[in-house]
């Protein structure tokens, strides 16, 4: 009926149609709620999760453990950054502390109104039964044996050996130390001998006199090597015995002998032998 | 070599001992480290070696203690001398005894110092708690003396054998 020719143009005009139709007709209805779009949906979707997930998984692990790597260098650029930063700080509150105490001596220096060499103290005695400690300082800066040498909180010894660069101080606390001193409020005068470790031994002050405790003994400067009224201790324990026309007292030294840093040498003018 | 060694440990002790032990606590009445060096020479290494080091000892004590000059040198000749000859009738191989010997060391020294202090110095007093000083380097000595003598008798081994490694002529002429 139809040539082949025919049927293959009512063919495509059909097939057209329904193109338009379909495609006029759906473009009504985007997403429809129903239909092979949802079945495929379905079936595909939960594949394509499984294989993201995993993909990100993987992905998640390999990014994590460079994160790690670049978290633990941060970590250790961060500790080695905190570890310097440390060190600049306990320099900085060194220094502050050592400038607190320069200052002390400084205030002193101009106290005393005599020339003084600053040192530090850089070793201790070997033998716990002498109290002597080693300075930085020798004949070299102008001192010598028999120099006074004292600091911000009181008298600390005399210098008892020198070389050109260091000195060798014998501490109030040693038992060969004697300091002419006063009790500063009574004027009860006495010899500070040094005893056990962190007293001294305040010797030949008559019953007499008036000394209590916590009362201030001071330098009397009668021994002409320490300057009048430095301090040498406070009071610890009063003994008056039955007998005797001294008493027992015993004094905390002034200086916190422990903690002994930095210290003043005032340089005694050497007397010149007449010819 | 020898005499180097010995010379340069007993710098460090003694640095150590004025520098970082004042410091620690329990530690500041710490004995003297150079006895066990002392008694170990007097036992152990013959008189060319322990007489020129033991008087080296001393002179480096008195310097730099506040003592009198002579009195740690004397000192460390009585220890040296009677441990020599204490050592001719004991065994120097056991332990018990060597402790003995470091603990009799640090007492004969408290006791030079004591006797120094109560009749020899012109206006020393002895410290009034001398008597805890004396028990707490007693201690000190029963605890680590044998410590510090077996560190002495390896480290001395060990120069030996570098000795005769880098002298072995010199070695075997003295043997000659």
């Amino acid at each position: 009926m139809f040539s082949k020719k025919m049927a293959m143009v009512i063919g495509l005009f059909a097939l057209v149609t329904f193109s338009i139709l379909s495609l006029s007709l759906s473009s009504r209805q985007p997403y429809p709620a129903y239909g092979p779009g949802r079945v495929a949906i379905a079936l595909v979707a939960p594949f394509q999760n499984a294989i993201v997930g995993t993909t990100r998984f993987f992905s998640g692990i390999w990014e994590h453990y460079f994160f790690l790597v670049t978290v633990q260098e941060e970590n250790e650029r961060l500790f080695r950054e905190n570890r310097d930063l440390k060190a600049i700080q306990h320099r900085y509150l060194e220094a502050a502390a050592m400038n607190d105490r320069m200052r002390e001596l400084l205030g002193l220096l101009k106290k005393i109104e005599q020339p003084a060499v600053a040192a530090l103290v850089v070793g201790k005695d070997p033998s716990p039964w002498f109290q002597t400690v080693m300075v930085d300082k020798g004949t070299g800066d102008g001192i010598g044996k028999g120099d006074p040498v004292i600091n911000a909180q009181g008298i600390v010894g005399i210098v008892v050996d020198a070389t050109a660069h260091y000195a060798k101080v014998m501490l109030i606390t040693d038992p060969n130390s004697a300091v002419d001193a006063v009790v500063q409020d009574s004027r009860a005068r006495g010899i500070v001998k040094g005893g056990a470790a962190g007293y001294c031994a305040f010797n030949y002050v008559l019953r007499k006199h008036q000394v209590a405790v916590d009362d201030l003994v001071v330098s009397s400067g009668m021994d002409m090597v320490f300057p009048k009224g430095l301090p040498v201790g406070r009071v610890a324990t009063i003994v008056k015995q039955d007998a005797g026309i001294f008493q027992d007292v015993t004094l905390t030294p002034a200086v916190d002998f422990e903690r002994l840093e930095e210290i003043l040498i005032i340089p005694v003018p050497k007397r010149v032998e007449l010819p | 070599m020898t005499v180097l060694f010995y010379l340069l440990v007993s710098l460090c002790l003694v640095i150590i001992k004025t520098t970082l032990i004042p410091g620690m606590p329990l530690l500041e009445r710490f004995y003297d480290l150079l006895i066990p060096i002392v008694i170990y020479l007097s036992l152990f290494r013959p008189l060319r070696e322990g007489v020129p080091l033991v008087l080296f000892f001393g002179l480096m004590m008195d310097s730099l203690c506040g003592g009198p000059v002579g009195l740690y040198l004397t000192t460390y000749i009585w220890i040296y001398a009677g441990m020599r000859w204490t050592g001719q009738f004991l065994s120097t191989g056991n332990m018990l005894l060597m402790t003995l010997a470091v603990a009799i060391g640090v007492a004969f020294e408290c006791l030079v110092l004591l006797v120094y202090m109560l009749l020899l110095a012109p206006s020393a007093v002895p410290p009034a708690d001398a008597a805890r000083t004396v028990a707490y380097q007693i201690i000190w000595a029963l605890l680590t003396g044998p410590v510090i003598l077996i560190i002495i008798g390896r480290s001395q081994k060990l120069l030996d054998v570098w000795k005769e490694r880098i002298f072995p002529d010199w070695l075997d002429m003295n043997q000659e």
